[in-house]
């Protein structure tokens, strides 16, 4: 692998250029580290791997200053292994003086010896206890230096320019000693000229290596004394003799009275006889009160109206989506609807989406049908439940505009008026969506009472008139048949309906006065 | 080579489908929006062919029914003697009405059991509602109160005798439906208008895929 002098990446062996920033490879037009054998990019000075200062091509390293802080001997016997040749003496005097600090800038010292600077070094220590240091003369005779120093190494660099010296072998020993950067307290990426590898730096140098910013503990500080309070003291306390405490039995749920059970009991059911009573009596008495003071809201109006205004002979679509729950109070509004439908002389399709409103269609448009001689074929139609859920209203009109009933209906033909029965707003929202938005067909509705919140919006709707007419429930039944004059099931139940809303105020009522006696009292609700 | 197999096949496993409802869908939202014959007949014909899939997932769901009762049967699963009945039950209903629907054993079960079961259990709900009216409709916050008294008010002037107690309850109830419940149900319409379309949006543009089967479609 080809480390990229530029970036770091590694590239294959044979690539001449990174792959990662495109830069050349290529040892020859680089300089080889004399320190670790990094291959370098041409005219950087340091290497990038280990920091020691890097040889120029076509200079010796007698051409270049000896840094301050490069590691003497190390560095040169690598100089000599480099290019064969041993260093001159003058190189040391050099050396000595960039030791000193003269002519050398900072920032070619290199970065691991950088660190040391904080460190008392031997030296220092050497110069700060200098006075404690025996004097030259006081040095054992092998430690003083000799008199004719200069001259002998003057001569020794003649013989060994002349003779020529081979690379120097380092032993193991020595090898082992050198400073290793990657194994030191350096940084890698923190190296100078060093660019990021990975991560979203990737490819800036001199970056902060990330261990100094979260290797280093905090600083311990210490903890401000705490004076709890007296509270606080008794707080601990108790929980320390709750804690204490021995274990004791669940407590046990003091058993209801049997006359609060009695009691509970025979309230539900008062109020059980009390609901019975406000339906069963005026049904048995066979009261009519409702008959004449049923007051009629405008959107039971409104769809008697758009009724009224179809034309003898009109296609009226009409679906029954209810099933036997809701039977209760959409059948009275069907029978009152069907009346005048077929009063109007409408002919009717009749379909239902759910198949228990099928059944329940079934038997009351047989029932009115039979009543105004309506014949089936001919001016009616039961089609029956259609599956397809949110499919099935389309399905219905395109047939129907299809001429798939070509003797009833003819083909083009659409109904004059769609009239939705709904005990749930989903079957209303299912005809709006898929048959009125679409086809513009005037539709009006009878929905259940719970379904009311859902369809008055679109009864509200002046701009669209996506429902011409409303009718909400037993009331609005009870509403048609007096609007049209017919009494029928809804009026004469009307009354009931009547006694029963009355009973529940007086229940809510009762019950508020309860509750509020035995707050003052003091009882729990 | 068989790496590769698979990953067309998984490829295909999940785009298939996801092109099949784009396609549809759009094809849809054109002939809902746009009087063209020839699309307006294609879309006709994909909305009969949901009528027939949803007919065969109805079958599908009565099997399934049967098939899990069947199995809790057979290992004497806790409630057991209840499935017995359920698919005695429906075996009975579905060969009564292999004539036909409107055949009379079908009929006949639906006005004798059917309805009057469904409708017993719905109006057990007015003794319900009279109990908890009794018990629980309490005046414990200035927001119950004003639950309380627009039950009240509604209750009262939905039926006749609302006019003898005041002209006035009748409006006001009548207000009460027009303006503020039907204000505060337009909003919800509206809303649930919106994440219709945000929904329908994310299914053609297959960020949704519903009808690929993965637990969570959403990628």
């Amino acid at each position: 692998m080809i480390t990229c002098p530029h970036c770091g990446a590694a590239n294959k062996p044979d690539s001449r250029f990174c792959g990662e920033c495109g830069e050349p490879l290529g040892v020859p037009q680089g300089v080889t580290c004399p320190m670790c054998d990094t291959p370098n990019a041409p005219g950087v000075g340091v290497c990038a791997k280990c920091g020691a200062q890097l040889i120029p091509p076509g200079l010796s390293v007698t051409d270049i200053p000896l840094r301050a802080g490069e590691p003497g001997e190390g560095a040169l016997a690598a100089e000599a292994r480099l290019d064969g040749r041993p260093g001159p003496a003058d190189d040391i005097a050099q050396a000595e003086e960039a030791e000193a600090g003269s002519g050398v800038a900072e920032d070619v010292v290199a970065p691991w010896l950088k660190k040391l600077d904080g460190f008392p070094s031997e030296e220092r220590s050497a110069g700060l206890r200098e006075e404690d240091q025996p004097k030259s003369s006081e040095l054992p005779e092998w430690l003083e230096v000799p008199p004719d120093l200069e001259e002998m190494l003057a001569e020794t660099s003649a013989t060994v320019s002349e003779e020529g010296v081979a690379p120097a072998e380092i032993p193991s020993w020595l090898e082992a000693l050198r400073p290793d950067e990657e194994e030191g307290d350096e940084e890698p990426a923190a190296a100078p000229g060093m660019a990021e590898i990975t991560g979203s730096l990737k490819g800036i140098k001199g970056t902060l290596g990330i261990e100094p910013v979260v290797a280093i503990p905090r600083r311990a500080v210490p903890l401000p004394v705490a004076t709890p309070s007296s509270a606080s003291y008794k707080r601990a306390e108790l929980f320390g003799a709750v804690v204490r405490e021995a274990a004791r039995p669940a407590v046990e749920v003091a058993p209801r009275r049997r006359v609060e059970t009695l009691m509970a009991s025979t309230v539900r059911w008062i109020i059980y006889l009390i609901l019975f009573a406000g339906v069963a009596v005026p049904l048995l008495l066979g009261s009519r009160w409702s008959e004449a003071n049923m007051p009629v809201t405008s959107g039971t109006t409104a769809m008697y109206e758009a009724i009224e205004a179809l034309p003898a002979g009109s296609v009226v679509l009409i679906s029954h989506d209810y099933d036997p729950g809701a039977a209760g109070e959409m059948v009275p509004q069907v029978e009152a609807v069907l009346r005048h439908l077929m009063q109007r002389q409408a002919r009717l399709i009749n379909v239902s989406l759910t198949p228990e409103g099928s059944r329940l269609a079934q038997q009351v448009v047989e029932r009115v049908a039979e009543e105004h001689g309506y014949v089936y074929g001919v001016q009616y139609l039961s089609l029956g439940y259609v599956t397809g859920i949110e499919a099935a209203p389309r399905i219905v009109v395109e047939e129907l505009r299809s001429g798939a009933w070509s003797g009833f209906v003819e083909a083009g033909e659409d109904p004059s008026l769609m009239v939705e029965f709904a005990g749930t707003p989903e079957y209303l929202r299912l005809w709006l969506e898929q048959v009125q938005g679409p086809y513009g067909l005037p539709m009006v509705a009878g929905v259940s009472a719970t379904a009311d919140p859902y369809a008055r919006p679109y009864y509200r709707n002046e701009a669209q008139r996506q429902l011409l007419g409303l009718m909400t429930g037993l009331v609005g039944a009870a509403e048609y048949e007096r609007h049209s004059g017919e009494a029928g099931l809804a009026l004469a139940s009307m009354d009931s309906q009547s006694v029963v809303h009355i009973a529940m105020v007086l229940l809510i009522v009762v019950g508020n006065v309860a509750y509020f006696g035995g707050r003052l009292r003091g009882k729990p609700s | 080579m068989r790496r590769l197999a698979q990953a067309i096949s998984v490829g295909l496993r999940r785009s298939v489908p996801m092109a099949l409802a784009i396609a549809i869908g759009a094809l849809m939202l054109v002939d809902f929006f746009f009087d063209e014959p020839h699309i307006n007949a294609l879309g006709s014909f994909f909305v009969e062919s949901v009528v027939i899939v949803v007919a065969f997932a109805m079958l599908l769901g009565l099997v399934n029914v049967l098939v899990v009762h069947f199995r809790r049967i057979w290992k004497r699963e806790e409630g057991w003697y209840y499935s017995i009945a359920l698919v005695s039950i429906a075996l009975i209903v579905v060969i009564a009405g292999i004539p036909g629907a409107d055949s009379r054993v079908v009929t006949w079960i639906f006005d004798n059991v059917q309805f009057p079961l469904q409708a017993a259990t719905f109006s057990l709900l007015a003794f319900f509602v009279a109990t908890a009216a009794y018990r629980g409709l309490r005046l414990r916050s200035w927001e119950s109160v004003a639950f309380v008294v627009t039950a009240v008010v509604v209750l009262v002037g939905q039926v006749p005798v609302g006019r003898y107690v005041s002209d006035l309850l009748p409006q006001i109830k009548d207000w009460i439906l027009n303006v503020p419940s039907t204000a505060g149900m337009r909003g919800i319409i509206i809303g649930v208008a919106l994440g219709t379309i945000a929904t329908g949006v994310r299914v053609l543009t297959g960020f949704d895929r519903p009808y690929s089967g993965e637990e969570d479609s959403t990628r």
